[in-house]
This record gives C-alpha cells, sequence and structure tokens, in this order.
C-alpha cells in the first residue's frame, strides 16, 4: 500500500532492512563449543545486537528526510555507516563460540548476515551516486536477504537479533 | 465471531486428511515459545499512481503451526494493521448485519449480503471436540461491509466449511482509525466458545471491492505509491499482524511490500 500524502520513501525500507538484523559476520572466524547451547548462545549474542540496534537508530535517524528533501548524498552516507556499525557488530556476534549442533545453521545465518551488510554499504554507494533505480533495487534486496537471514535461525527464537525491516519506518 | 453452528454430518469423513493453505515464500516466518506463524501478503496491482491513490486489492495469508509438530493453541485475538496510506472506502456501499449471515451456508451468505462482499479467501484448521481425536477442516472465507453491535465500522468474516460438520462462525473485525504508521485497525476477539472448537491453522483472504455509488465508481481500498521523485518505487509496511493465542502468546508479524510508481 502506497503513501497518500506521506509516502515513506526509500530510506524506510533500507533503514528497516538495516537495524533490525544486527548481526552479522565474518564466519570463517567463528567457533564451536560442545556446552554452549541455543538458548546460551542467543544470551550472548542478543545484547550485541540490541546495541547494534539502537546504534544503528541514531544513524538512520533521519535517513527519512534527506531523501525527500533530496539530499541523496547525505542519505548515502548514513547508510554506509550503519554498515560500518553493522559490521563491527558482526565480528562481536563471530566470536561468541557456537552450539555445534547449530554450526552449520548459523554459519548460512552469518552469511546472510554479511550480505546484508554489504547491501547496507551498496545502498549507501548508489545514493551517494545519485543512482535512484539502483538504490531502490538494493533496498528490494534488504528486505529479501533479512527474510532468509531470519527463517534460517527460526527456532533460537531471536528478539533482537531478528531482523525487523518495518521496526523503524 | 457470532455463536458456532454445529450440524453433526459424517463423522467418519472427518478423519479425512486436509491439506494446509501454503504460506507463500515471501511469509514472514515468526517463532515464539516454539508457536510458528507465517504471514504473508500482496497488493495488486503494484504499479500504483505517485500522486493520488487508485483501486487495490489486498491479499494477506497465514499459517499457524508449532515447532513440536502439535496442534497449536487456539486463536484469542486477531489484530490487522493497514499502512495509514491505504484508504478504506465505505461510502454508498451495502452493508450486512450478522444476523443476516449467521448460521448459514456460504451460498446463502452470499444470497444475503452479496451487495455487501468486500472479500474472499480459505480458510484450514482443526475442530476440537472433547473426547475425540481433533477433525481437520477446510473451509471459506467471505467478508463483507458491515456494523458491529456498537454501531461502528465492520467487516464480517463468515466462515463456512460443510466438512466434517456443517458449520459457520462469523468473525467480527472492528475497523477503528489510529495514529502513526498503521492507520487503520481491524480486531477480531473470537469468543470462548468458538475457540474451544475452532483452532485456525491456515487462511487466505483477498479483500478489493468495486463498486458503484449514485453512478460513481468507487473501490472498497485504493492506495497510491508516493515514491519520493526520481526513484522507481518504494518499499512499505504493508500489514502488520498480531495474533494473540489461549496461553498467553502474542506473535507480531509485518508484511513489507514494494510499490511501482507510475507517472
Amino acid at each position: 500500500m502506497g503513501f497518500r500524502r506521506r509516502g515513506s520513501g526509500v530510506a524506510i525500507v533500507a533503514v528497516a532492512a538495516a537495524l533490525g538484523a544486527m548481526l552479522a559476520a565474518a564466519g570463517a572466524l567463528a567457533t564451536t563449543s560442545p556446552t554452549q547451547t541455543p538458548e546460551s548462545y542467543a544470551a550472548q549474542v542478543e545484547p550485541v545486537c540490541k546495541a547494534n540496534t539502537k546504534a544503528n537508530e541514531r544513524i538512520l535517524a533521519n535517513v527519512r528526510g534527506y531523501i525527500k528533501q533530496g539530499k541523496l548524498k547525505l542519505a548515502g552516507t548514513q547508510f554506509l555507516k550503519a554498515s560500518e556499525a553493522f559490521g563491527k557488530a558482526v565480528k562481536q556476534i563471530a566470536a561468541v563460540p557456537q552450539p555445534t549442533a547449530d554450526a552449520a545453521k548459523l554459519e548460512k545465518w552469518l552469511g546472510y548476515l554479511d550480505d546484508q551488510t554489504k547491501l547496507l554499504a551498496e545502498t549507501g554507494k548508489a545514493l551517494k551516486a545519485g543512482k535512484k533505480t539502483r538504490a531502490q533495487e538494493q533496498i528490494v534486496r534488504l528486505r529479501n536477504n533479512a527474510n532468509l537471514a531470519n527463517n534460517t535461525v527460526l527456532s533460537f527464537e531471536f528478539r533482537y537479533c531478528k531482523i525487523e525491516q518495518s521496526r523503524f519506518t | 465471531m457470532r455463536r458456532a453452528r454445529l450440524r453433526p454430518k459424517a463423522l467418519a469423513a472427518a478423519l479425512a486428511c486436509i491439506a494446509l493453505l501454503a504460506a507463500p515464500a515471501a511469509a514472514e516466518v515468526t517463532q515464539k515459545n516454539g508457536l510458528i506463524v507465517s504471514f504473508g501478503g500482496s497488493i495488486s496491482p503494484r504499479s500504483l499512481p505517485r500522486t493520488g491513490v487508485a483501486p487495490i486489492g489486498v491479499t494477506v495469508d497465514g499459517r499457524i503451526r508449532t515447532a513440536s509438530g502439535r496442534l497449536p493453541p487456539a486463536l484469542r485475538r486477531i489484530v490487522l494493521e493497514i499502512n495509514r496510506n491505504g484508504v478504506l472506502e465505505d461510502r454508498g456501499l451495502a452493508r450486512c448485519r450478522v444476523d443476516q449471515i449467521q448460521p448459514s451456508s456460504s451460498g446463502k451468505a452470499l444470497a444475503a449480503c452479496g451487495p455487501a462482499q468486500v472479500g474472499s479467501g480459505r480458510v484450514a484448521g482443526q475442530i476440537v471436540v472433547p473426547e475425540q481425536r481433533p477433525f481437520a477442516f477446510r473451509g471459506r472465507i467471505i467478508a463483507f461491509n458491515g456494523r458491529r453491535a456498537g454501531g461502528g465500522r465492520a467487516i464480517l468474516a463468515h466462515v463456512y466449511t460443510s466438512s466434517p460438520f456443517s458449520l459457520s462462525v462469523v468473525l467480527t473485525f472492528s475497523l477503528a482509525r489510529t495514529p502513526g504508521t498503521f492507520g487503520t485497525r481491524l480486531v477480531a476477539v473470537i469468543p470462548r466458545k468458538t475457540r474451544r472448537l475452532l483452532h485456525i491453522t491456515a487462511f487466505r483472504l483477498h479483500l478489493g471491492r468495486s463498486y458503484s455509488d449514485g453512478g460513481r465508481r468507487r473501490s472498497y481500498l485504493s492506495a497510491g505509491c508516493p515514491a519520493p521523485a526520481g526513484f522507481p518505487g518504494t518499499t512499505f509496511p504493508l500489514v502488520r499482524a498480531g495474533y494473540s493465542f489461549v496461553g498467553g502468546t502474542t506473535i507480531r508479524n509485518v508484511i513489507v511490500r514494494t510499490c511501482h510508481a507510475r507517472p
């Protein structure tokens, strides 16, 4: 459904996708632990996700306005900052030992998160370059990738580590 | 939902296995307390005017299951919130009363309130009768423009199945305007007697209706796609759904979709 008066604009989505997620990952750095359980793993990564969510909320707070005003370079810069923050969260999450039985699933998830980081950066670059269609494409990819990431770790019942695309729209 | 009508027909037939309605690939999925809810939806057409609004149809679908494979708890309350820029218009559209369609089959409900129809769909689930194994059922949903008991606007969702029993219920979704991203809120509370009997596990509902009012064409649902200048489209939260279950678990899902802006 669209927007009759105050359209939400491209930013929205991007923001959303970006933020909700928070995690990411350098899968190659991940370790496993036979004593780690899904519950204890979630307890360790959720604070990282929560912190990243709040950080990205601040970073992307004005993006919607920038896009509506045609200030695409500013909006793009904010996306790049969000991508950077996301990447840092990834490293923290990747350092958390994974339950051995869930290692394959979490590796896949981290891969999607890594893609999410890249897509955020791509969106930022497209906006800075004034490539509106390209930016829109990246946003759609962000949304699709977020769904894939969420579905991979459904059984962990994450709250903050679930990518909530609409959280900040 | 008003009272349910239970008319035993052929108990043996109740054991027939009924396939659930499949949720689409793009559905948003959430798991909480072992309960998994997928929620999907779309608008058509996706190409909408950049300024102003045009008639649309909205399809929503959901699937409820448990991680353990057991019967999911019964739904207690459903909340659907629609993006504030969607316009819901019923000026000049016929209205239906619950007593016109309950109890009745889908055919009789349409005969009584056809001019007020605003949508249709399918539903599946389990009928739970004490001391018996649950019976799978699959039925039809027809949505009517109506009024709730207090007089406010409502969508009456008539649910009917003929197998394993003839059963009809009406879910009354009250409509209200709300501030924020989601400007229209639909709420249905399932009465205790009904929720003891019915465990809905899947549904699909299409809302949309074009009608004539005094020679003027109107649409029950309309929307635009006000993408920023130069952007080919925009992405937006279409519907936020909240499901409250018996036992206390509440799960919320948001469908985010994209529209294409046409000049």
